[in-house]
């Protein structure tokens, strides 16, 4: 028996060892694939030029913005066939998930393995950017890139542009709403209360605190979470935008530009969301709120006031609150961000003219075809294409009029996200929403964004040099630590003033003074 | 049954010629004993040295499209940088505390618990008990994570409804410091003990059961059974996997810490595994990453050969 045993442990280990020496061989084989893959598509590349008719391949790396997208080669979804087909290139497009995409695109980077076009938020967290492997699309731009001149703002170019060379292809903001974000209420909770638009930070405060004791949702417990917000202070900014500024803002104060996280009136907002933890105004698990979490607690009639952006009270808001509690007619809006306490300036959530980009590396076979690509997205036949999907499929043109199946549209909600380039389609909104008290909804929220909103100083700018080798003196370092601290109670609201000064110490004054340098050097 | 024919033919050598044979007649000789080492040499070279020669971006301001040979010498810099952090004691506090709770706590209770599985008579108990403590083992830390936010969540937590109903005040477990260490370290044990355990049973099912028959015939009860026989079968188990424990003292679980850590526990739950993450990994500044890793490797290195001395010299066990 024992001497079987030991000869089936060396068996299997004899088995085990060859299959690790498979792997590597099959490890070794994958590695040395794109070098022989490269000499193939440049073979495909010559064959392209010979018969022009041959579809452009064209390689692209982007967020699946945490959707659910169907498996497979991206030319086998119905979707990208069709983009494909309309604008003659084959797309070879590799969705990465949202939620650690720029590490998963670095580490793509790292291994040699950079596409023609990858998606980024802002063009400075581009690597290839920063490294000067960008192709400048200028010229491209302008001799194959009408549709794109024509809808996308001097601001959103502006954003992608360093040095005189545009680097990347910018979606506008959605709704040509730049400051992105606004604060959500429970209509139908103030009503029943008979609660005011609050104008101030105070009269918020008492809204929450009629939200939080009269029982609101009607269901006789005291649950109600009067605001709601998640982990890493990420959204809340219109709450930091009562006192004029935003944890990734850089914003003025006597002078110098100085990082939103760390600015004095900082101070006050902290301050503000200490106050609301105290009087259990905000949801007490904020700091450890998944997106998962926090989107449950809202569509389960918890939630009385929320931050999110501008398109989201229609979908998926007010869409989705609508269908899970028909009975308490829900009604969700956008107030403007009201006026911190003793606070003068402008109030809301820091402007973004892009929402993301596409850049192009430097070796890209195919820069024209390209920017092709993307002037068909923004051309008004691509525009209804990524509001509506397919025609023939999804929507019918009847002359002028529109008509449109969302039950034959599964791709929508990805498709939008990822194809989107324009700022707000009119026609394609009102049939997509289909409703005509929610669209007049999406248009007053878009107005409500319009009307405030911070001036972002620092668009464009590549990154500053001390921020990205100390990473933790961003907001997303040390701040989250002592921010906590403040807002639970566990430090004294002066324990801010000694956080920033050890900020500063820490490398914290070369920022400012990088942050100044540039802007007083771009933008004055 | 392997290793003894390697024995007799080094003995039929020896006895056999008195010339040594060259070193290569030798290895052609046993040339399918050779080749099956070659693949597991192969994977060691690949797997474990050749990455080693990646720690010199440690020493570089590493930039990814540079790569190795093109990035710029920057010597310690990366080093100063981690030393001179003023939350540089508190992340060597943490994970020397937490490691330690591991040690002191975590550790003892497989063994335990497989010297009381050991004495099961009912076969079908003990094997039912140790399935359902294996199977916490397969489940990720991010539902492991999940399980106890439902436990302990003040909104909807099972322990908070409790305290509730009992008249309590509901506590915010997820967020105060002083729990967290025992939440990482109770979660701990619940999800590898019956895992860990394993190896200690698989060692107790080895000791000759000669042993046990001539210790009755002798007049010992369990216990003495227990204490002369088990525990001395195993110490050797116990020893090496203590040593290898302490080896990695200076990783404590990345997985685990990053899901329930959150700003408001730093003070108690930050290590470097999660520093490095946050500083590094997530803003591409792989450089950092890495001398906090040869930080970490250089510290674990030095604790090992001192652990595998004092254990030479106190049990006489020793790793190598």
């Amino acid at each position: 028996m024992k001497i079987n045993g030991t000869k089936w442990v060396t068996a299997l280990c004899s088995v085990v060892l060859l299959g690790s020496l498979a792997a590597c061989a099959s490890g070794g084989g994958n590695t040395s694939q794109p070098s022989q893959s490269a000499p193939a598509a440049s073979a495909d590349q010559t064959k392209a030029s010979e018969t022009p008719a041959a579809p452009a391949k064209i390689s692209l790396f982007i967020s699946n913005h945490a959707q659910q997208i169907p498996a497979g080669k991206s030319m086998d979804l119905a979707t990208v066939k069709y983009l494909g087909d309309k604008t003659n290139t084959d797309l070879d497009i590799t969705f990465l998930p949202h939620e650690n995409y720029m590490e998963q695109l670095r580490l793509k980077f790292a291994s040699g393995d950079i596409p023609d076009v990858h998606q980024v938020w802002g063009i400075e967290n581009s690597e290839l950017v920063t490294n000067g492997l960008a192709l400048d699309l200028k010229p491209y731009i302008d001799e194959y890139g009408p549709n794109l001149k024509k809808y996308i703002s001097q601001s959103a170019w502006d954003a992608v542009t360093l040095n005189g060379q545009i680097l990347a292809i910018p979606q506008m903001a959605q709704g040509n709403a730049p400051a992105e974000r606004v604060i959500f209420v429970r209509k139908d909770w103030m009503d029943k209360l008979n609660i005011d638009v609050p104008k101030t930070s105070d009269e918020f405060l008492d809204m929450l605190r009629a939200f939080r004791d009269n029982d609101p949702n009607g269901n006789g417990k005291k649950d109600e979470i009067p605001f709601s917000s998640r982990e890493k202070f990420e959204w809340a900014d219109n709450i930091f935008g009562m006192f004029g500024i935003n944890v990734d803002a850089n914003i003025m104060s006597n002078g110098e530009i100085i990082p939103g996280h760390v600015h004095p009136d900082m101070k006050n907002a902290l301050g503000l969301l200490r106050t609301m933890y105290e009087e259990k105004l905000i949801d007490a698990e904020m700091l450890t709120n998944t997106r998962a979490i926090w989107d449950q607690k809202i569509k389960s009639d918890l939630v009385g006031s929320w931050n999110h952006v501008v398109f989201g009270v229609w979908d998926p808001w007010q869409k989705e609150l609508s269908t899970l509690l028909p009975d308490k007619n829900p009604n969700v809006v956008a107030i403007p961000t009201p006026r911190g306490a003793g606070y003068e300036g402008p109030l809301g959530r820091v402007e973004k003219p892009v929402l993301k980009t596409f850049v192009v590396h430097k070796d890209a076979k195919d820069p024209a075809a390209i920017v092709q690509m993307f002037d068909w997205l923004i051309s008004e036949e691509g525009q209804l294409f990524t509001e509506l999907g397919i025609e023939g499929d999804t929507y019918t043109k009847n002359g002028d009029a529109l008509s449109y199946n969302s039950d034959a549209d599964t791709d929508l909600r990805w498709r939008t996200a990822v194809f989107t380039l324009h700022g707000f389609h009119e026609q394609a909104q009102k049939v997509l929403i289909n409703n005509e008290e929610s669209y007049n909804k999406l248009v007053e929220t878009i107005k409500t964004s319009q009307a405030e909103g911070l001036p972002n100083l620092t668009a464009g700018m590549p990154p500053s040099e001390t921020l990205t080798k100390n990473a933790d003196l961003s907001y997303k370092g040390s701040f989250q630590e002592a921010a906590a601290k403040i807002m639970l109670g566990e430090k004294p609201l002066d324990y801010f003033d000694e956080f920033v000064e050890s900020w500063k110490k820490q490398g914290g004054n070369d920022v400012i003074k990088e942050l100044t340098d540039w802007y007083n050097a771009n933008r004055q | 049954m392997e290793s003894g024919t390697v024995n007799g033919a080094i003995a039929k050598l020896s006895t056999g010629t008195p010339k040594k044979p060259g070193f290569w007649k030798y290895v052609l000789r046993h040339r399918a004993f050779y080749l099956m080492l070659v693949p597991g040499i192969l994977y060691f070279l690949v797997f474990k040295y050749f990455p080693l020669f990646g720690s010199v971006i440690a020493f570089q301001d590493f930039n990814i499209f540079k790569g190795f040979s093109g990035s710029d010498w920057v010597g310690f810099k990366w080093f100063e940088q981690l030393f001179t952090y003023d939350k540089f004691t508190r992340l060597l506090r943490n994970t020397l505390i937490i490691s330690l709770y591991q040690i002191v706590f975590a550790f003892p209770l497989p063994i335990v618990l497989a010297c009381l599985l050991n004495e099961v008579r009912s076969m079908a108990y003990k094997r039912i008990v140790q399935t359902v403590l294996y199977l916490p083992h397969f489940i990720s830390w991010t539902i492991v994570f999940g399980l106890t936010y439902m436990l302990l969540s003040p909104s909807q937590g099972l322990v908070n409804q409790l305290i509730a109903a009992t008249g309590g005040e509901s506590i915010a477990f997820l967020q105060k410091p002083e729990y967290f260490r025992t939440i990482i370290i109770s979660s701990g044990i619940w999800k590898e003990m019956g895992w860990n355990s394993i190896i200690f049973i698989a060692a107790l099912a080895g000791i000759n059961p000669a042993l046990y028959e001539a210790a009755r015939m002798d007049g010992a009860n369990r216990w003495k059974q227990f204490l002369h026989i088990s525990l001395p079968g195993i110490l050797p188990a116990i020893m090496i996997l203590l040593m290898l424990k302490i080896g990695h003292v200076m990783d404590s679980g990345f997985e685990q810490i990053w899901q329930f850590l959150n700003p408001a526990t730093y003070e108690t739950g930050d290590v470097f595994d999660t520093y490095t993450y946050r500083a590094g990994i997530l803003q591409g500044q792989y450089s950092i990453t890495t001398a906090i890793g040869l930080f970490k490797s250089v510290v674990g290195f030095v604790l090992l050969v001192i652990a595998n001395r004092v254990s030479k010299m106190t049990t006489g066990e020793g790793l190598y």
